[in-house]
């Protein structure tokens, strides 16, 4: 009897588990067929999916007109709207003469992801009440001066439209760009630059949803999605001092070779390895004692600044197996490394660019025996 | 058990799999068409992406005796310096595919890792593949290439040997810099007349050779003859300034030529 009622109850669970599973996999293959009347509407380019959990900013509107009209629009990059016409085909959609076959773009709701390898999530645009009636002459009014958490950050809006994004924990920040832009009754903050510029490296696009004294609300892209992001103004910030080392693109990712020091017109050092020989024959002094050999490797970020940070450093044997090195080696390598002035950035379009960058260093009982890169 | 909950479950069941991609339950597609599909997709996604990373992990599941993917999977990895990670798949992929892996491998040794002694070892033993035959390491020159090596771990008569072999016995066209790393070795050999007419011979081949010019000047100032040697690295400094001058992409070249040494080569003089 007590065996039955057993059986039975590992039964009932496992049907439920089978349920369970039932709903969710159809829940999630439970796409939106795309027609015309679910693409009409103004999407907003979230971020565009640069690898596993990985993403870019891709601040470009997208509107599908009823009348067949298209506009596309990147925002605050200087680039004209562009204008076209769409349909909806069979197996595609087609936007000018360019046909995007629908495999490749899913509809969820009101999430549209555009393309297979490198997807690009777009949102659509819903009206904010709070901010339909608003004059596009007081934009700037928007964003309030002072300093504004939330769950994820802790900025600080300064005038002349530069803010301070707060790090390690308040102890310093970096330095960037805002402006608020209009478009079709939209309302967006748009975040970018870097100190003496700010006009390059834009951040995930913000739509604005609220904004008073006290409280401001935006939806941008955080983590790997959309969310709604909201600040809260506080009397006093953290007392913290500018950041030693910023970067011009806070998306560098050290996995896409477009990132890396061989991207563009080469990240170099003023003089080569002849000048960085010559700094560390000056500076290097081998421990007396120091037994260790194998490879260091330092690797680090050039911002488009020619400023270097963000040091690594990995020792192994000439087995290629990751040790330990005497401390006065490897802090000798670091403060030298650091120390090394006349980096000179890669450019990409002409514009210098942030990269990785890596020096690799032969040693002997301690002593250097080979510096490359 | 009741009828009805049986033909529930049933229904449920059946609907689970219903929802399901074929493939994704690995009931469509065989082991071939698993690697073809592989092979093809992973190629959409960058050197480096995570998602083109564990496609490698999943062919070499699939198809374990295939160096290439060992191979291809090291590249992204030996590209930011993670020889860690490297290593172990070259050596791998060398060890199932000498003679595909060594093509690659006994190249990047030379070039990237910078590790002579095995370069050395894998360039002989990629040569040894076929005797009598000229070998080509990722475009060059297996016996060019020892002459490299042999140079950067310091044993000059060693690499003017192979260079000697390479000039002699190539069918094709000799590098240049055949003659201006064969000079290098001769002026560290304190030879500096055999390292000039072998900077010369450079020079004839490549007249805007910059490299060939500014060891030449060194060569020349060995020799006490300092206005010639003036005349070198100053003729150095206009191609260098002129951006002639031997570079690569992903690594400073052997004895690479930098504005400033020259003019410390000039000051020197002065």
């Amino acid at each position: 009897m007590l065996d039955k009622q057993i059986r039975s109850s590992c039964f009932r669970g496992l049907c439920l588990l089978l349920l369970g599973l039932c709903l969710q996999s159809c829940l999630s293959a439970d796409k939106q067929t795309l027609t015309e009347q679910n693409l009409l509407g103004t999407w907003m380019g979230a971020a565009l999916r640069l690898d596993q959990g990985v993403y870019q900013p891709f601040p470009k509107l997208m509107q599908f007109g009823v009348d067949g009209k298209y506009r596309e629009s990147w925002i605050d990059l200087k680039k004209a709207d562009s204008l076209y016409q769409w349909k909806l085909l069979t197996d595609s959609i087609q936007v000018d003469t360019n046909r995007f076959p629908r495999n490749q773009i899913q509809l969820q709701s009101d999430e549209l992801i555009w393309g297979r390898y490198y997807p690009t999530h777009f949102y659509r645009l819903s009206q904010s009440a709070q901010l339909s009636s608003y004059e596009a002459k007081d934009s700037l009014q928007l964003i309030r001066p002072g300093i504004w958490a939330s769950n994820f950050d802790t900025l600080e809006f300064l005038d002349g439209q530069q803010f301070r994004l707060y790090k390690d924990k308040g102890k310093s920040y970096d330095r960037h760009c805002y402006s608020v832009k209009y478009f079709e009754d939209f309302w967006f903050l748009q975040k970018k630059g870097y100190p003496g510029n700010c006009e390059r490296f834009p951040h995930f696009l913000e739509q604005i949803i609220s904004a008073d004294d006290k409280q401001l609300v935006v939806k941008r892209w955080q983590g790997d999605r959309l969310r709604e992001i909201q600040y809260r103004k506080l009397e006093e910030g953290p007392t913290a001092q500018a950041s030693d080392f910023q970067l011009c693109n806070p998306y560098l990712y050290m996995d896409y070779p477009r990132h890396r020091y061989y991207a563009g017109s080469k990240t170099f050092y003023q003089g080569g390895l002849y000048s960085i020989n010559k700094v560390f024959d000056a500076k290097y002094v081998a421990p007396p004692d120091a037994t260790d050999s194998g490879r260091i490797r330092l690797r680090f970020i050039v911002n488009c600044q020619g400023e270097s940070g963000a040091f690594s450093l990995l020792c192994t044997n000439y087995d290629y197996e990751v040790i330990d090195m005497d401390e006065r080696i490897t802090s000798q390598i670091l403060d030298i490394g650091r120390s090394l002035p006349n980096w000179v950035p890669s450019q990409s379009n002409g514009k210098p660019i942030d990269t990785y960058i890596i020096l690799y260093f032969k040693l002997n009982n301690g002593q250097i025996t080979e510096i490359f890169l | 058990m009741d009828k009805s909950l049986k033909y529930s479950c049933s229904l449920l069941l059946l609907c689970f799999l219903a929802c399901q991609p074929l493939d994704q339950m690995g009931f469509k597609g065989s082991k071939a068409h698993k690697i073809a599909r592989l092979e093809r997709e992973r190629g959409f996604y960058h050197q480096g992406s995570h998602i083109r990373q564990a496609m490698f992990d999943s062919l070499i599941l699939l198809d374990p005796q295939n160096e290439y993917h060992y191979r291809q999977k090291s590249v992204a990895h030996t590209k930011i310096g993670d020889f860690h990670i490297a290593f172990p798949l070259l050596e791998k992929a060398a060890s199932i595919d000498p003679a595909e892996a060594l093509y690659y491998y006994s190249w990047l040794l030379a070039y990237f890792y910078r590790d002579y002694e095995r370069a050395l070892q894998r360039l002989e033993e990629f040569d040894a593949l076929t005797p009598n035959a000229p070998d080509i390491a990722w475009g060059e020159d297996v016996r060019y290439m020892k002459g490299l090596v042999y140079k950067q771990m310091g044993q000059y008569e060693n690499a003017i040997e192979q260079f000697d072999l390479y000039e002699r016995e190539s069918t094709g066209s000799i590098d240049t810099y055949t003659y201006v790393y064969r000079g290098i070795c001769w002026t560290k050999l304190r030879m500096p007349r055999k390292a000039i007419a072998d900077f010369d011979l450079a020079i004839k081949d490549y007249s805007r050779c910059s490299m060939a010019y500014y060891y030449k000047g060194v060569a020349l100032t060995k020799t006490g003859q300092k206005d010639n040697a003036k005349k070198a690295f100053q003729k150095a400094r206009e191609l260098v300034a002129k951006g002639y001058k031997k570079t690569d992409a992903y690594k400073e070249v052997y004895d690479e030529v930098y504005l400033e040494m020259i003019d410390d080569q000039l000051a020197l003089l002065d």
